[in-house]
């Protein structure tokens, strides 16, 4: 990322209503303000115009205000006492595209409102500008990959006040989070969260939680009890099916051994042939009459007149309900369009979109054509008659009551044969136990092989109500999958903590050889600029804060190391920003003056400063020297007696100077050389 | 594009921790992408996704 200022207007604000412009070739671009001319404000403003924060005092002090009368005080104390509105444009390059921030404060409008800020860009769709949603204004919307940087943190490393360079050396953090800012660290603490925040995410959407090993082993053991179960069922299902083939195949062998008995005597063998033939003939008027019966159930028309009439009335119905896809979808849509829906609630883009999306859901070809197809088939059977349904049930009936008459003839034509016959009576009574005995076998048989009932699925009934195998079978799945999820879970745990940990490590190693880096390039260039230092100044570490050898340096030692510190740290970032000092030289004597002009250009491509003419010394003369005289000079007054005098004494043409009703702006070295009204003007 | 010196920080801890090349490089490419404030929340949680998937292969 690269950003480069272009330039200003200011209009009503608490400093002149001037318009700056720097050339893209010079690497310095020195601004005379004598102290009271309206510095502050202007470094306030571009601080606001850069980083989209509208709290005055936050900018200021670093604490947000608590209340809307204090964020309008500070936004209203940017203004020109006289003035009502004021704006400041900042015009900037970012990434070889021409962005343009446009503050504006209005005195009627208080609280965090006061200040509106805005960004454009000619070069990008749309002129660049995003809009509020919801008050519909522009926005303040730099371009993603410099939004990254516009913090108030990393903002405040490059738009430098060199009278709160002691900060660096307190035990705040100050240095720490400088170097932070610039080497994106915050980069590696975001994403440590966004990791964090993914895996709670997955373990909320999936009912796992925090997936970790004791609900797995929880579900494990839940499962087990299915488990075991299934397996005792199991077993006993093959023990059932055993003992009703064993008991099948004896009844089937005393049938046998009967039935040869019976055989012995003719008469009992006519009578035997004539049951077992009127019983198969039954069984057959039994077998037709079900088929008609099953038949004509396809027809719920023929299983009652009420229902018959039930069903002819829901067709009705259903001409009366059908609503055509077309003039549905229509009616949707213009609904959707209203500002309020019938049920009085408001219609806004969330609820337009809803209401056109369920519409689709609710009416469409498919539906109209399966409606369609039932009011057919309740048509054509409307004249069906019932009786034939009845007919057949009839004849079930019929059949099944001739089943009994055959079987109780049977039993006492059987009973007969065993009063003489001791053994034959004992095989009937053992055929009547395992008769009854086979039928309990088959009554288990049919529980164990029942299909999977849904709602003891959904009950999850404890494993000794169950009985279905297919039921646990579907429970064990169920129960599998939920481990399988939290496994996953607890997978994603760990594997976030292995990444949090990769994270970790790499910042403090980063972090090491970086601040390593910074320290010893500092060291070198106090060793260079701060030479005569006596004993000599040695950086001890600046991790948390510039610590240094001595406790005592002198304000201007502490400005250029503060200095020094700065422009390392810029240097080691691959990012491209300008560094804007408010104060560059303040107590600094003429040599260290002259080692740090020498030195700032050669971190930044563009260097923008605000100095007062007792700054000039040394400190221009070497910045002039080290860029070869690629710097723009601006002196801005306020106009006054002495300034006239000024002009007059030192030959100022007048065509350099721009005028204005109270305030004056003139260009050039010449005259930026001579301006010699330090003081004057506070 | 991240700072280079984070970068080979990383490169050696992902090393250590055996952490393959595939996922060593989606790492990289996420904490890249992430730095230029240009990824959408689903395309974060994509190459989260298939982070720590690569995370736990590896492991």
């Amino acid at each position: 990322m690269e950003l480069r200022i272009l330039g200003w207007e200011s209009k009503g604000m608490r400093c002149p209503d001037a318009s700056l412009s720097f050339n893209l070739g010079d690497k310095t671009d020195f601004i005379q303000m004598n102290n009271g001319t309206g510095k502050t404000t202007i470094l306030i403003l571009l601080q606001i115009a850069l980083t989209g924060i509208r709290d005055v005092e936050k900018i200021t002090e670093g604490m947000s205000s608590n209340t809307d009368e204090e964020l309008n005080r500070s936004a209203h104390g940017l203004l020109e006492e006289n003035s009502d509105i004021g704006s400041f444009k900042l015009h900037t390059k970012i990434s070889g595209d021409v962005y343009t921030f446009a503050i504006v404060i209005n005195r009627a409008i208080y609280g965090k409102d006061a200040i509106k800020i805005s960004s454009t860009s000619p070069n990008k769709e749309s002129g660049g500008i995003s809009i509020n949603k919801k008050e519909g204004t522009p926005t303040w919307n730099p371009p993603a990959d410099a939004r990254v940087y516009l913090t108030l943190a990393f903002v405040q490393v490059f738009i430098f006040n060199g009278e709160k360079a002691e900060k660096l050396f307190q035990k705040n953090d100050t240095a720490k989070k400088t170097i932070d800012a610039l080497c994106q660290f915050n980069i590696l603490d975001e994403s440590k969260n966004a990791v964090s925040g993914y895996v709670d995410n997955v373990g909320e959407t999936t009912g796992t939680g925090t997936g970790n090993q004791a609900n797995e082993t929880r579900l494990k053991t839940k499962k087990e009890k299915y488990v075991v179960r299934r397996k005792k069922c199991l077993d006993e299902l093959k023990d059932e099916k055993k003992g009703h083939s064993e008991k099948k195949k004896r009844l089937e062998k005393l049938d046998q051994l009967n039935k040869e008995e019976i055989l012995k005597n003719k008469d009992r063998q006519a009578e035997q042939e004539k049951y077992d033939t009127d019983t198969k003939e039954n069984d057959g008027k039994m077998l037709d009459a079900q088929k008609i019966f099953y038949g004509q159930l396809l027809n719920p028309m023929k299983i009652s007149n009420k229902i018959k009439k039930q069903l002819v009335a829901f067709r009705e119905s259903l001409t009366k309900c059908k609503l055509p896809e077309d003039v549905a979808k229509q009616w949707f849509t213009e609904l959707s369009d209203q500002p309020e829906c019938i049920c009085g609630h408001k219609i806004g883009p969330q609820e337009k979109k809803k209401i056109r999306e369920t519409a689709k859901d609710y009416l469409d070809d498919r539906v109209s054509g399966i409606l369609n197809s039932i009011k057919g088939s309740i048509e054509d059977y409307r004249s069906s008659s019932v009786d034939k349904l009845n007919n057949s049930i009839k004849s079930i009936n019929e059949a099944d009551n001739k089943a009994q008459q055959l079987q109780t003839s049977h039993s006492r034509f059987l009973t007969t044969i065993g009063e003489n016959n001791e053994e034959f009576k004992l095989s009937l009574e053992e055929m009547g136990v395992l008769k009854k005995e086979i039928k309990d076998h088959e009554i288990l048989i049919k529980d164990y092989e029942a299909p999977g009932s849904v709602e003891d699925f959904r009950e999850m009934k404890d494993p000794e109500d169950l009985q279905s195998i297919k039921t646990l079978d579907n429970i064990i799945n169920k129960i599998q999958g939920d481990i399988d999820s939290v496994s996953r879970t607890t997978g994603l745990r760990d594997a976030s903590k292995l990444f949090i940990e990769i994270i970790e490590a790499t910042r403090t190693r980063a972090s090491k050889v970086i601040y390593e880096n910074i320290k010893s390039a500092v060291q070198k260039d106090i060793d260079k600029i701060l030479k005569d230092a006596k004993p000599p100044i040695k950086i001890v570490d600046i991790e948390s804060r510039i610590k240094l050898n001595r406790d005592r340096v002198s304000e201007g030692q502490q400005l250029a190391t503060a200095y020094i510190f700065i422009l390392s740290a810029l240097k080691n970032s691959n990012i491209k920003v300008p560094f804007i000092v408010d104060s560059p030289c303040g107590s600094i004597d003429g040599v260290k003056r002259k080692a740090i002009g020498s030195s700032i250009p050669l971190a930044t491509d563009q260097f923008i400063t605000f100095i007062t003419d007792t700054e000039r010394a040394n400190f221009v003369s070497s910045i002039k020297n080290i860029t070869k005289d690629k710097c723009s000079f601006t002196t801005i007054f306020w106009k006054g007696p002495d300034v006239d005098k000024w002009i007059k004494d030192f030959n100022i043409p007048q065509k350099e100077v721009e005028m204005h009703d109270t305030w004056g702006m003139v260009k050039g070295f010449k005259s930026f050389n001579k301006y010699n009204l330090a003081g004057k003007d506070e | 594009m991240l700072n280079k010196d984070i970068h080979e920080a990383l490169e050696k801890v992902c090393n250590e921790k055996s952490i393959n090349e595939t996922t060593k490089k989606q790492i990289k490419d996420y904490l890249d992408k992430k730095s230029t404030d240009t990824m959408t929340l689903s395309e974060q949680q994509t190459r989260i996704e298939n982070i720590l998937g690569g995370i736990t292969d590896g492991a």
